[in-house]
């Protein structure tokens, strides 16, 4: 049983240690990634108001 | 006052703690006013304009599958299984590097830039298949969803201490079923992602502290002793065959972990909105650390509040009734109940703020997916004529308002039976499993049919024999077997039965029933 406690103690500290410097990761980079979403949305909507235009 | 009121009176829950939840649900409301201005076709509304990047998408993936009710099934199961309840996670962490790592589906899917999985049916098998599929999968994915509200409604009883019988908790759960689909009526996946990403800070970092805290309250050596002096080695061992799990449960979760990342329509609805194939396999790569906390977190809460309930007398009565004739208290109310014992005041605002966040960004994620799934791939097909794209976001817009009436009455009005998981894992299967043949057959073998690929769908729907109600209901009131005989019907011997005969369905169809196409192709040959 004891091959069990140590494999879930060490999983477990492990997998917390490691969403904790992925949460890091995706606050900052997300952030950045919203403004390059927002902007590639606003080019979509200013092409497809010319091609309306062009029409 | 009846013994759930008597519990849920210890929580630290704050005036201060009202103030914060009452507020934060706002925020969301303004990001689907704000989205909404970039919202112009079904592409903008459904996928984002396939605009999204890989650390946005790991935080939208992570905003959708770290729910309040996957934190609730969780916690149950660590409440129930112990430390052993924690392969779950393993296999879905890995299954998730797997499919990050190799692509398997989800870049296939990528690459033929659908908007839905059952446009891939469609224009893989044909019209027939792509509205079958349609309407088993959002048939089975809002009946899933039907025990949604009533998990979000046991959490917000037991951690704010709210009468359980009272008028008010509906108003709550009505208030917030209100506020997604406000705002997912308003922005589509624009203002979803926008709505996950705040979702995944505030309950990345509330999961990372209240587990901190959970620790420093019962002691990380007290934990794990007092699981070992009362739950032993099945408290550990997945594979004891005196425990709750066993060889053929860690298969089923096995590939479960599979599903919930390569199938599961939201998390495919990820996939199809990334920017590239690339993009797609580093999102899954990265979020299988995700995939495999979602569930060790809650898991560790769930065997925290199993130790802290046995060491305070009142709580271990309320739970494991010494009477045989008292009842005990549902499990679900493990959680909220030790949550609300452990954090202190301001933090349990918050994190219960980020857990009806995480409600939230769940609900909005689905009825976008099931409603964008019954427009385009059901609807539009079977009407036949074409749909301008302002017409299809009006059509969904108004399927999500009809999506949320039907799961508030699903939710009251269905018994559940068993574990909170064991149930969403059974109903995804009326879905998933033929979808796995589906996707596997139509992606990567090229003799699979659309005969074939009708059969399958309809042998996926044989996974409703694995809710006890169905087997009470056919297999002893139908057909006479003895109550006893039904406890052999586990989900996970139904889960895999219904795999193994989705892909027998699959192939002995295609090759009985080649497709035309195919058969010429051979005879050229």
């Amino acid at each position: 049983m004891m091959f069990w406690v140590y494999l879930w103690k060490i999983l477990f500290v492990f997998t917390v240690l490691a969403f904790g410097v992925m949460a890091v990761w995706v606050t900052i980079q997300g952030a950045f990634d919203i403004k390059a979403m927002m902007a590639t949305l606003r080019k979509r909507h200013e092409a497809q108001g010319e091609d309306t235009a062009q029409q | 006052m009846d013994l759930l009121a008597t519990i849920t009176q210890g929580t630290n829950f704050s005036t201060l703690d009202w103030g914060i939840i009452l507020v934060y649900p706002l925020i969301s409301v303004a990001l689907g006013i704000i989205a909404s201005r970039y919202v112009a076709d079904m592409d903008d509304f459904v996928v984002a304009g396939r605009g999204l990047r890989t650390a946005l998408g790991v935080a939208t993936i992570t905003g959708t599958e770290l729910g309040l009710v996957t934190v609730m099934y969780s916690a149950q199961k660590g409440f129930t299984g112990g430390f052993a309840a924690f392969h779950i996670g393993i296999a879905a962490g890995l299954a998730t590097l797997f499919v990050g790592l190799t692509g398997f589906i989800v870049a296939g899917l990528r690459r033929q830039e659908v908007l839905t999985i059952p446009e891939f049916y469609g224009k893989r098998f044909g019209p027939r298949t792509r509205i079958l599929g349609g309407i088993i999968l959002a048939g089975g994915g809002i009946f899933n969803m039907g025990m949604f509200l009533r998990a979000g409604s046991i959490f917000i009883v037991g951690i704010t201490g709210l009468p359980s019988g009272s008028a008010a908790l509906t108003v709550v759960m009505l208030v917030l079923l209100v506020l997604v689909l406000f705002y997912t009526v308003m922005g589509g996946m624009v203002s979803v992602i926008l709505a996950d990403y705040v979702q995944f800070v505030v309950l990345s970092f509330g999961l990372l502290i209240a587990t901190a805290l959970a620790i420093i309250k019962l002691g990380w050596g007290n934990i794990f002793e007092s699981m070992i002096e009362l739950r032993g080695e099945v408290g550990f061992n997945p594979f004891s065959p005196d425990g709750p799990f066993g060889g053929e449960y860690v298969l089923w979760m096995v590939f479960l972990g599979l599903v919930v990342c390569a199938l599961w329509p939201t998390s495919v609805a990820r996939a199809l909105a990334a920017e590239s194939e690339t993009v797609v396999k580093r999102q899954f790569t990265i979020a299988s650390c995700s995939y495999a906390i979602r569930n060790i977190v809650p898991y560790f809460w769930g065997i925290g509040a199993f130790v802290l309930i046995m060491q305070t007398p009142a709580l271990k009565e309320a739970f494991f009734p010494s009477s045989p004739n008292a009842e005990a208290v549902d499990s679900l109310y493990a959680l909220p109940i030790f949550l609300g014992r452990v954090l202190p005041v301001g933090l349990i605002g918050l994190v219960t703020a980020g857990m009806i966040a995480a409600f939230m960004s769940t609900h909005d994620s689905y009825f976008l997916c099931w409603s964008s799934v019954i427009t385009n791939d059901i609807v539009v097909p079977l009407v036949g004529k074409e749909f301008s794209q302002r017409g299809r976001v009006l059509l969904t817009r108004l399927l999500i308002l009809g999506i949320g009436g039907a799961i508030f009455l699903v939710s009251y009005l269905f018994p559940l039976r068993e574990d909170l998981w064991d149930f969403m894992a059974i109903t995804g299967a009326v879905y998933f499993s033929g979808a796995f043949a589906l996707l596997v057959g139509g992606l990567y073998w090229p003799r699979a049919s659309s005969t074939g690929a009708v059969l399958a769908l309809i042998a996926g729907c044989s996974a409703m024999f694995g809710l006890v109600s169905v087997q009470e209901k056919v297999l002893v009131e139908w057909l006479g077997m003895a109550p006893e005989r039904i406890a052999w019907f586990t989900s996970a011997r139904v889960g895999i039965g219904t795999i193994l005969l989705t892909v027998g369905a699959l192939v002995a169809g295609s090759l009985a029933f080649p497709d035309r196409k195919q058969t010429e192709e051979g005879a050229n040959a």
